[in-house]
C-alpha cells in the first residue's frame, strides 16, 4: 500500500481510496435501493408498461394511487400501524432495556434462553389459542389487543439485542458512581442508560420494522375496526386482484412512513455514537 | 230461515271484512327496507377487481337506502378463508356476512355445519321481496353451485358467473386471417399461428397463449379443458369417490394444455398469476389468454392497456367430449352464529336484486340472474363477451376444483402433474406423476371424507351445451369467416 502510494502520488491514492469505496458502497447498498426505486416507479406506470422495464421514459399516472387510496383503508390501517408499532416498541424497548440490564448484570443466562424461546415458536402456531384469549377478553378488533400482540415480537427481540449492548458498558463505571453515592437505579440512569442510546436506537429501529410489517397477527386478532397496513397491501397480492400498479402504490404507501421514521431516528443513533464516556 | 240467511250474511260481511282487512296485509307484504336501520354488518370479502369498483359504491348506497352499514373487510383469499375458519370456528357472533366460493370451502363450511338455512329466510314475504324470484331468475350453472353435497340446505345464495373463457384479439386474428378456435385442434393451429417473432431474434414479440402455467392455480384454468376431453377430477367406482386424474382422458388433457403452455406461451406464464397474466394480455403481449371472464375490465380500460377495442371473448374450444365451460361463481352465506342474521339477509337480498345485479352486469361483473343477461340496458363490453359469458353461465359446470374437504391439498396434488407436464412434456412421465397423485388424492378422500356425498362436478340436472352454441359468440363478433 505504501509503495503503491508512493508509485502514484498521495493525491491520486486518495481519490482512489475514495472512488473504491463509494463504488463498493454502491454495490453493496444499491440493489436495495432499487428495488425500492423500481417498486415506486411501478406505481406510476401505466400497467401495460409493467412488463416491459427496459422503458423508463412515460408520462407517470397518479391514477393507482388514488384508486388505493379511495377503495381501500389503506390510509387508516397506516394510521393504525403507526400507533400499535410505537407503542409495542416502546413497551418493548423498555423491558428489553430493563431486562437486559438484569440478565447482563446478574448473569442469568437461562432466563436469556427462555425468552429467547418465545421467539422461537411460530407465531401460527399461537394464533388460535390467542384469538381464543382475545375473545373471552374483549381485546379481539382493538388497538390495545394488537399492542400486547405484538410485544410478543417486541420484547424478546428487545432483550436479546439490548443484552449485548449493556455488557459492553464497563460494569466499572457504575461502580464509580455507586462509590460517588449513586444508588443502582440512579447509576442505571444517569450512567447506564446514556450510554445504551445508541443500542437502544438500533433495537427501535428493528423492533418497530418487525412490529411494522407483522401481518399474521393482524389479520387474526385484528378485524373489522383496527387493522393495519401489511393487511391493506396484502389484498392487492392476490390472484384475483385487480392491478399491479395497484399492488406497487400500496406498497409504496406502506414503505414510506417506515422510511422515513427509520431516516429520521438513524439521525439520531449517529448522534447517540458520537456522545458518552466509552467511544 | 230468516236466521239462516242473517247467518249467511253475516258470515258473508265479515268474510268480506276480513278480506278487506288482509288486502292490506298482502299488499304491504314489500319488505319494510329501513326495518334494521342503525345497524352495522360486519362482512369478509374475498378481494377481486369488483370488490372495489362495485361492492364499495353499493355498500354506501345500501347505507343510504336502509340505514344499514356494512363493514367490508377485503383479504386476499386464502388470507380471507383463514380468518373465516377462525371466527366460525370460535363461533364468533361478530361476524355477519361472508363472501365464499362454494365450489372451495362450501362443502368444508356446510359440513361444519357453519353456515344459516337461508330458505325460512326466503319464504318470509317480509324478509323477501315478492318479486326477488329465486331460483326461477338465476341461471343455471350458478344454481349448480349452490349446492355442493347431497342433502344440502340452501345455506348461500349464489351471485357472480365468473366463468372461465378465451379473452382473444380480433385485430391480431383479423390481421393474419388465423382461424378463430371451434375445437381444441383449431386452438393449438391459432396459438402456433399468432406465435410471431418478427424480427426472427427467437424471441416473439406476441406469444400464440397464454393461461396459468403451475400449481395449484392451475385447477380454475385447466378444468374447462379437463372436462373438455372427457377428464375429471374424480370419478365413482362402486359407489366410492375416487381420483380420476390418471385416467387417459385426463392424461390427455394435462398433455394438451402442458404443451399450450410449453410452446405458446411466454415463460412468464409459469409463475404468473392471474393479475399478471391479464397485464401481459393487455399490454398486447398475447394473443389469446384463458381466464376469467371479467379481465376484459382491464384489457378494455384505456388507463390501463393497449388494446381497447381489439379484443373479445369466446368460449373454450370444444374437445372430444364437448364443451363444459368451467364457471367459478361466488356466493353470500350468513354464519349461524351472527347476531344480525336478519339484517344480513337484507344485505344479500338488496344485493341480489334484479336492479342492483343489473348495475353489476353493465359494469362487467357478470352475475347470476338470467333477466339482467336479457335486460335492454346491459350493453356487454363487446357481443362475443355477452354472449360466451351468459352461455357459460347457462351450461358451465359451476364445481371448478376438485371437490373435496381437503380441496387445498388436492389442488396441490393436480398442480403437480401439470408440473411435471410443462416441465418434461413426456407422457410416460405425466401418467406416472398422475399415478402417484392419484393415490395421494384418495388417501386424502379416506382420511377426510366419510360418509360424505359431493354432488360431483357435474349434477344430475346440469345441462350439456348443444355443439351449434359454440359458434355463437364468435358470429356476435362477425369472426366467423376468418381463416377460411
Amino acid at each position: 500500500m505504501v509503495a503503491l502510494r508512493r508509485l502514484i502520488g498521495r493525491r491520486a491514492y486518495r481519490i482512489g481510496e475514495l472512488t473504491f469505496t463509494h463504488l463498493a458502497m454502491i454495490a453493496v447498498v444499491g440493489p436495495f435501493f432499487f428495488i425500492f426505486f423500481y417498486m415506486f416507479w411501478s406505481s406510476v406506470k401505466p400497467d401495460y408498461l409493467f412488463f416491459e422495464p427496459g422503458v423508463w421514459i412515460f408520462e407517470p399516472l397518479l391514477l393507482n394511487y388514488t384508486d388505493v387510496i379511495e377503495n381501500s383503508d389503506i390510509i387508516r390501517n397506516i394510521v393504525n400501524s403507526l400507533i400499535i408499532s410505537s407503542f409495542a416498541t416502546a413497551i418493548g424497548l423498555i423491558c428489553g432495556l430493563l431486562s437486559a440490564y438484569t440478565i447482563a448484570r446478574f448473569d442469568l443466562r437461562r432466563l436469556a434462553l427462555g425468552i429467547l424461546v418465545t421467539r422461537m415458536i411460530p407465531y401460527i402456531t399461537m394464533l388460535v389459542p390467542f384469538w381464543i384469549v382475545y375473545k373471552n377478553a374483549g381485546l379481539l378488533n382493538t388497538h390495545l389487543g394488537l399492542i400486547l400482540s405484538h410485544l410478543v415480537i417486541t420484547i424478546p427481540f428487545g432483550v436479546w439485542i439490548m443484552i449485548g449492548f449493556i455488557e459492553d458498558i464497563p460494569k466499572e463505571l457504575e461502580e464509580a458512581a455507586w462509590i460517588d453515592g449513586a444508588s443502582r437505579a440512579v447509576a442505571f440512569l444517569r450512567v447506564v442508560l446514556p450510554l445504551s442510546t445508541p443500542g437502544m436506537v438500533a433495537t427501535a429501529i428493528l423492533c418497530f420494522i418487525f412490529s411494522w410489517n407483522n401481518f399474521q397477527l393482524a389479520l387474526v386478532l385484528g378485524g373489522f375496526d383496527v387493522s393495519t397496513a401489511p393487511v391493506s397491501v396484502f389484498k392487492y397480492a392476490d390472484p384475483e386482484s385487480g392491478s399491479m400498479g395497484q399492488m406497487m402504490a400500496a406498497a409504496t404507501l406502506v414503505t414510506l412512513p417506515v422510511f422515513v421514521i427509520v431516516l429520521f431516528i438513524q439521525k439520531q443513533l449517529t448522534a447517540g455514537l458520537t456522545v458518552g464516556g466509552i467511544k | 230461515m230468516l236466521n239462516k240467511k242473517t247467518t249467511i250474511a253475516r258470515t258473508g260481511l265479515s268474510l268480506l271484512i276480513l278480506l278487506a282487512l288482509a288486502a292490506p296485509v298482502t299488499l304491504a307484504a314489500e319488505i319494510d327496507w329501513r326495518k334494521h336501520e342503525g345497524t352495522t354488518l360486519n362482512a369478509i370479502f374475498l378481494t377481486a377487481a369488483y370488490i372495489d369498483a362495485w361492492f364499495r359504491p353499493m355498500a354506501k348506497r345500501f347505507q343510504k337506502e336502509t340505514g344499514i352499514r356494512v363493514k367490508m373487510v377485503v383479504l386476499q383469499a386464502g388470507q380471507a378463508r383463514k380468518k373465516q375458519d377462525i371466527m366460525l370456528g370460535g363461533k364468533d357472533d361478530t361476524l355477519d356476512v361472508i363472501h365464499l366460493q362454494m365450489d372451495n370451502r362450501g362443502g368444508k363450511l356446510t359440513v361444519a355445519g357453519h353456515l344459516e338455512d337461508l330458505q325460512p329466510y326466503l319464504d318470509d314475504p317480509s324478509k323477501t321481496p315478492a318479486g326477488y324470484n329465486y331460483p326461477q331468475d338465476w341461471l343455471g350453472g350458478c344454481l349448480n353451485t349452490a349446492k355442493v353435497i347431497k342433502g344440502q340446505p340452501l345455506n348461500n345464495i349464489v351471485w357472480s358467473a365468473q366463468a372461465q373463457l378465451l379473452h382473444i384479439r380480433t385485430d391480431l386474428f383479423k390481421k393474419y386471417n388465423v382461424k378463430v378456435p371451434t375445437n381444441l385442434q383449431e386452438l393449438e393451429a391459432a396459438a402456433k399461428k399468432l406465435t410471431i417473432d418478427e424480427d426472427g431474434d427467437g424471441k416473439p414479440e406476441i406469444y400464440g397463449f397464454l393461461s396459468r402455467g403451475r400449481d395449484r392455480l392451475i385447477t380454475a384454468s385447466f378444468a374447462t379443458y379437463l372436462w373438455n376431453h372427457g377428464g375429471s377430477w374424480f370419478k365413482t367406482v362402486n359407489g366410492k369417490k375416487v381420483s380420476n386424474v390418471n385416467s387417459k382422458e385426463s392424461v390427455d388433457a394435462f398433455m394438451y394444455y402442458a404443451n399450450l403452455i410449453r410452446k405458446y406461451a411466454p415463460p412468464a406464464a409459469l409463475n404468473n398469476r392471474p393479475p399478471a397474466n391479464a397485464a401481459l394480455f393487455a399490454a398486447g403481449k398475447t394473443a389469446m389468454l384463458s381466464e376469467l371472464n371479467y379481465w376484459i375490465a382491464l384489457s378494455e380500460d384505456k388507463r390501463r392497456s393497449r388494446v381497447v377495442g381489439k379484443t373479445t371473448t369466446i368460449l373454450v374450444p370444444r374437445g372430444p367430449a364437448g364443451s363444459h365451460p368451467n364457471l367459478p361463481t361466488m356466493s353470500f352465506a350468513i354464519p349461524k352464529y351472527s347476531r344480525k342474521k336478519d339484517a344480513a339477509w337484507m344485505y344479500i337480498v338488496w344485493m341480489t336484486q334484479q336492479h342492483i345485479m343489473q348495475l353489476g352486469q353493465n359494469n362487467s361483473v357478470p352475475v347470476c340472474r338470467r333477466s339482467v343477461w336479457l335486460d335492454k340496458s346491459f350493453t356487454p363490453p363487446t357481443p362475443g363477451w355477452g354472449e360466451s359469458a351468459r352461455l357459460a353461465a347457462e351450461y358451465g359446470i359451476a364445481i371448478a376444483k376438485p371437490q373435496a374437504i381437503a380441496i387445498g391439498q388436492m389442488r396441490d396434488a393436480a398442480g403437480e402433474v401439470m408440473n411435471v407436464a410443462v416441465r418434461t412434456g413426456d407422457r410416460a412421465a405425466v401418467q406416472a406423476e398422475a399415478d402417484k397423485q392419484a393415490a395421494v388424492m384418495n388417501a386424502l378422500i379416506e382420511k377426510t371424507e366419510v360418509g360424505m356425498n359431493f354432488r360431483g362436478v357435474r349434477p344430475a340436472d346440469a345441462k350439456l351445451m348443444p355443439e351449434s352454441e359454440q359458434i355463437v359468440p364468435i358470429k356476435a363478433d362477425g369472426l366467423e369467416r376468418l381463416g377460411r
